[in-house]
Formats: C-alpha cells, structure tokens, sequence
C-alpha cells in the first residue's frame, strides 16, 4: 500500500489537465491585464479598503450565523428518518439550485417595506447584506455537515450515551470532532459563497459605497463605469481573490485532529 | 436484590423474543444460541436500544425498563449498562488514555483525577505507557484492551459482553479472556458468546436461547454436559441421539439400543430421552455388538489430531490416520455403556 495510485485509466489524464487548465488560465489572464503602476493607488484607496473590510466583515457574520444555524439543521436532518431527512435536504437544496438574483427578490418580499417582516426595516441596510449572504451560503454548510455527520452515523454517540455522557457531553466530545472534517469543509465552502455573493446582495441590500457596497459589487461598478482602463476593477478583483485564497489556506491548514 | 433481573419480551412481525434472564450481583452469567435466536434483541434490551413490548428490566435492585403501566424506560446514559462489543468502537479521535478517562468525566470526575484513574486502568489490562497513542495506532488486541479498561472505568452496575475476542487471533482471545475474567470478578455480567471455551472460562452459568426462549439454563458445565438440543449439542462438541427409554436403556425409531452407566434412566418406559457421548468416545468397529450401531458415512473432515468421521448416526473422531473412510461407506459405530448419559427430552 505505499502508493495510493490504484488503476485509474491512463488517459483521463487528458480531460483532467483541460478541467485544469480551464480552471486556472482565466485567473493568470485576470492578473495578466493587472496594471501595476497603478495598482497600489487603485487597492488602497479609501473606496477599496471600505469594500473589502465590508466584504471580509459581512462574510464572517454570516458564515457565523450559518455555523449557529446551519450545523443544528444538518444534525435535525441526519438524524431523521430517511424520508423526512429526503424532504428536509430537498428543501435545503433549493436555495442552491435558485438563481441569487431570485434569492434578492424572495428577500425583498420577505423583509422589504411591503414584505411581511417589514416592519424590522432590514432591507438595503447592512445587515441585509449579511442576510444574503447567509440565505445563499447556508445550503453548502449544512449539506456539507450533514453529510459528514451521517457518515459517522450514531454508533460512537451510543458507545458514549452507554458511557454515562449526557446529550450536550455526545455533541461536544463526540458528534462535533468526529464531524469536524465535514465542519471545516462547510466553513470554507460557506465563507467563498458568502465572499462572493452578488445578486441577491444587489437586489435586496443594494450597491450603497460603504453600507452595502461588498467587493463584488465595488468590482461590478468600477467595472461599468470604467471606460476603457478597467484598471481599478482588475485590481480589486485581484485583492478580492489573493484574500479569498490566503483565508481559505488558512481555514484549511487548522484541522482539529485531523480524523483519518 | 441487586445484580440483574430482566424479563424480556419483544415482538416484531414473524420474530418473538420472550426471555428471562437472570445475574447475580458480581456474577457472570453466558448466554449462547445459534443465529436469529434472539441474543442481540436481549442485549439491546438491556442497554436501553431497543423498547420492550412486555416485562421488566431491573439493574442493582432498581427498575429501569417496564413495557406495562407505570412505565419506565431509564435512557442508556442513566442506567449503567456498559456494552462490549465484538468492534471495540473506540472514539477515534481521543487518544487511548482519553477514552478510558471519558466514562469518569462524563460522570463529573475532574480531568486530571480521570486522566491518572485511566492510566491506572491501562496499567491493569496490560497497557501500561501507552496511554498517548491514538486507537489507529494501536493492534486489534490492544484496541479491544482500550475498550475493556474503558468500560470498567466507567463503574458500570451491568456489563455486557457481545462476542469481544471473535474478531481476535487465538493467541490474542486467550491472553484477554484471561483478562477479562480477572478483571470482570465482581462486575455483574452477561457474555454472550458462539464458544463453549468462552462459557466455561467466564461464566459461572449458562442460559442457551433458540428461537426466542430460553431452551436450557444452569451451571454452564452441567449444561453443556447435558445438552437438551442439537444447539447445544454441537456448541458442546457432543453427539446427541434422540430417542425414549426401554429395558433399563434407550432405544430410538431406527431400532438402535444403547445402555448407559446409570442402571435406569427413567423411571418407567418410553420417556423421551437423548443420548448423549463425545465424538471420542465413539469407535468405529468390525461389526455388530452391545452398544453398536450401523451407520453410513456422510463426510470426513481432518482435525489437529486425526479426523472426524461425520455419519448419519453420530460423530467419530479418529486418532489413527492411516485409515481412511469414504462418504457413502457402512460402518459400524460403538461406545462404551459407561460413556453415554440419557438426558430427558422437553
């Protein structure tokens, strides 16, 4: 067993490397058209700094609502019997399958001024950003969670119920570390889609420079209203993605016990 | 009272287990029975995983499972029914010393008290020093040592043992089953288990479950010695032949008569009795005589010392192994009066 290779056909190399390189070949052509002479200037200019403390400040809020939330739904649905676990992820999923913009407007009628919660005034203020974000990311952690915790199934938790470990002691020494795996991997998965997220942002929070204006949505309007240099979009977009990457190495490289 | 009392009935479609079991406090009571018999129902029973539909469960005097009105059901974390099972299902992300120290800190013992308590516990199943290592780390026999010390470390009121040194190699099984009942002396519990060996060197007594009741109980040689079934018959390595009494002997259907070492088996004829003599007392012989039968060989299968003729009237272990048998071949089967016991039938 000292190679881990096994018998993969050779030749799916080929498509492999085109997955690759498809993946890959848009970004080196992003930085290519960076322009560095102005990029300083254009990464540290009020505007951008605003945009992406915004943008890192709403995605950690809501990755965190979407661990409060998000890890008590995945546990509910793998611990349901098969065809209520079935509807419950059926529902779950739909958000994911949803377009964003869809997302903003389900929102909007939701929380906007003639929505039924719309006495709580949430709509294109901050936190309807973090609002978004949640809506849409939620899914990629709990699918992601409740997967893990599934596979693990209720074995280990029985072994120390038999122990004399009450509920709260299985879920804080059992269930959570041997889904911890599954844990880190909705947490990642979570913070690029809430990172990322534009369209329901844009229809339910609005593009307001400072309140509600994230990185995608400071890139989409240098982008438009840039003329021919694009220069400033580019480089946000560069920022955007170097920061994404260096939180997400970061997230990957604490791996509690790292199970198996 | 204390030790366990446990009357259990569970009934699903095509499958009734009804089954009364009983272990005195500190005691080490065997349960054995072929496959379907209903032994992982009562153990499931008795740790709280599976409800009952009738009887009672009472554990150091104190009811903790009553299927008719006022009911109880105590969850497994309150009732002190530890299950060892054949996977030692250790939690594989605590290191060996944390996972005996978490049945005495989920009980409130401080971590540190806990931590020394189980590297006092590996100590003790033959660990020592190895308290840092991760269950992956670790063979299967010394896994299965982790599960037992976190077991007992737990104080558990009842253990319960399913099969755990199945899965072990025999050097391995032999060594923990000394163990084991080192360390289980005081500790009420309830093995089951597929091996005599393990019955005899474990249990005080032995219940034999078929078919969801309990067929045979008793002091488990006395059992195994008398084996009211095939079951156990075979768990005993005995040959055992269906029949009723007559002259002071036995006779069955097939017209075989045999007589045995006590003068009058029963008191009066045709009582059903079984007799019943090892495969090694049996010898295969020239021709008719007391006490001999005739038989046809069904199959031959080599063991350590020789082989085991298997007829269609008994087992023969044969030492001598430059003879040799066919299937399909007639012989004539004989054993010693003083070799056979008549054992009543139910």
């Amino acid at each position: 067993m000292s190679s881990a290779r096994g018998y993969v056909p050779r030749s799916l190399a080929f498509p492999a490397l085109v997955g690759l390189a498809f993946l890959i070949l848009p970004l080196l052509a992003l930085i290519a058209r960076v322009e560095w002479s102005t990029f300083v200037v254009d990464v540290t200019s009020p505007a951008a700094l605003e945009a992406l403390g915004l943008s890192f400040g709403t995605g950690a809020a809501a990755t965190v609502a979407c661990i409060l939330i998000g890890v008590p739904l995945a546990l509910l649905i793998a611990r349901s019997g098969p065809r209520l676990a079935a509807m419950l992820r059926a529902a779950v999923t739909v958000p994911l399958v949803l377009p964003p913009m869809v997302g903003g407007i389900a929102l909007l009628y939701l929380f906007g001024r003639q929505g039924w919660l719309g006495g709580w005034g949430l709509s294109f203020t901050t936190p309807a950003v973090v609002v978004a974000q949640t809506f849409v990311a939620l899914p990629f952690l709990v699918l992601a969670v409740e997967g893990a915790v599934r596979s693990t199934g209720v074995d280990f938790e029985r072994t120390a119920a038999a122990l004399g470990a009450g509920r709260w002691t299985i879920l804080r020494r059992i269930t959570l570390p041997l889904a911890a795996p599954g844990i880190v991997a909705g947490v990642v998965l979570c913070f690029a889609r809430a990172i990322g997220e534009f369209g329901a942002t844009a229809l339910f929070a609005g593009n307001r420079p400072g309140v509600t204006q994230t990185m995608p949505l400071a890139i989409y309007t240098a982008f438009n209203g840039a003329g021919v240099t694009q220069g400033t979009a580019v480089a946000l977009a560069l920022l955007l993605l170097a920061t994404a990457v260096l939180v997400l190495m970061l997230v990957r490289g604490w791996r509690p016990g790292a199970a198996r | 009272m204390s030790g366990l009392q446990a009357h259990v009935v569970v009934a699903r479609p095509r499958f009734r287990v009804d089954v009364a079991i009983d272990a005195g406090a500190g005691e080490t009571v065997a349960v054995m029975g072929p496959s379907g018999a209903g032994k992982s129902t009562l153990l499931d029973a008795l740790a709280g995983l599976a409800p009952l539909n009738g009887g009672e469960v009472v554990v150091a005097g104190k009811t903790v499972e009553r299927a008719t009105a006022p009911r109880v059901h105590t969850p497994p974390m309150h009732r002190g029914v530890v299950l060892l099972g054949q996977d030692p299902r250790l939690f594989p992300h605590l290191s060996a010393r944390e996972n005996v120290a978490f049945g005495p800190r989920a009980g409130g013992t401080p971590a540190p008290q806990a931590r020394a308590d189980a590297d006092e516990w590996l100590d003790r199943v033959g660990l020592g020093g190895l308290g840092s290592r991760m269950p992956r780390e670790l063979s299967g026999g010394e896994q299965q040592r982790v599960a037992i010390a976190r077991a007992l470390a737990a104080s558990p009121r009842v253990v319960l043992l399913d099969e755990p040194l199945v899965a072990l190699d025999p050097v391995t099984a032999s060594e923990i089953r000394g163990m084991l009942r080192d360390q289980l002396a005081g500790v009420t519990t309830v093995a089951v288990t597929h091996d005599a060996g393990d019955a005899i060197a474990l249990a005080e007594r032995l219940f034999v479950l078929e078919a969801g009741a309990v067929v045979q109980s008793g002091p488990v040689r006395r059992v195994l010695g008398a084996p009211a079934s095939a079951f156990v018959a075979s768990v005993a390595d005995m040959n055992r032949m269906p029949g009723v009494s007559a002259r002071g002997g036995w006779t069955d259907a097939a017209g075989r008569v045999l007589t045995g070492a006590e003068a009058a088996p029963a008191a009066r004829e045709g009582v059903a009795l079984a007799a019943v003599f090892r495969p090694g007392d049996v010898r295969i012989v020239g021709g008719a005589g007391s006490n001999a039968w005739a038989a046809t060989v069904v199959r031959v299968e080599p063991t350590v010392a020789g082989m085991r003729v298997h007829t269609s009237a008994g087992m023969v272990d044969v030492s001598d192994a430059t003879v040799s048998w066919s299937p399909g071949e007639s012989v004539w089967l004989q054993v010693d009066p003083s070799r056979v016991r008549f054992v009543p039938l139910s």
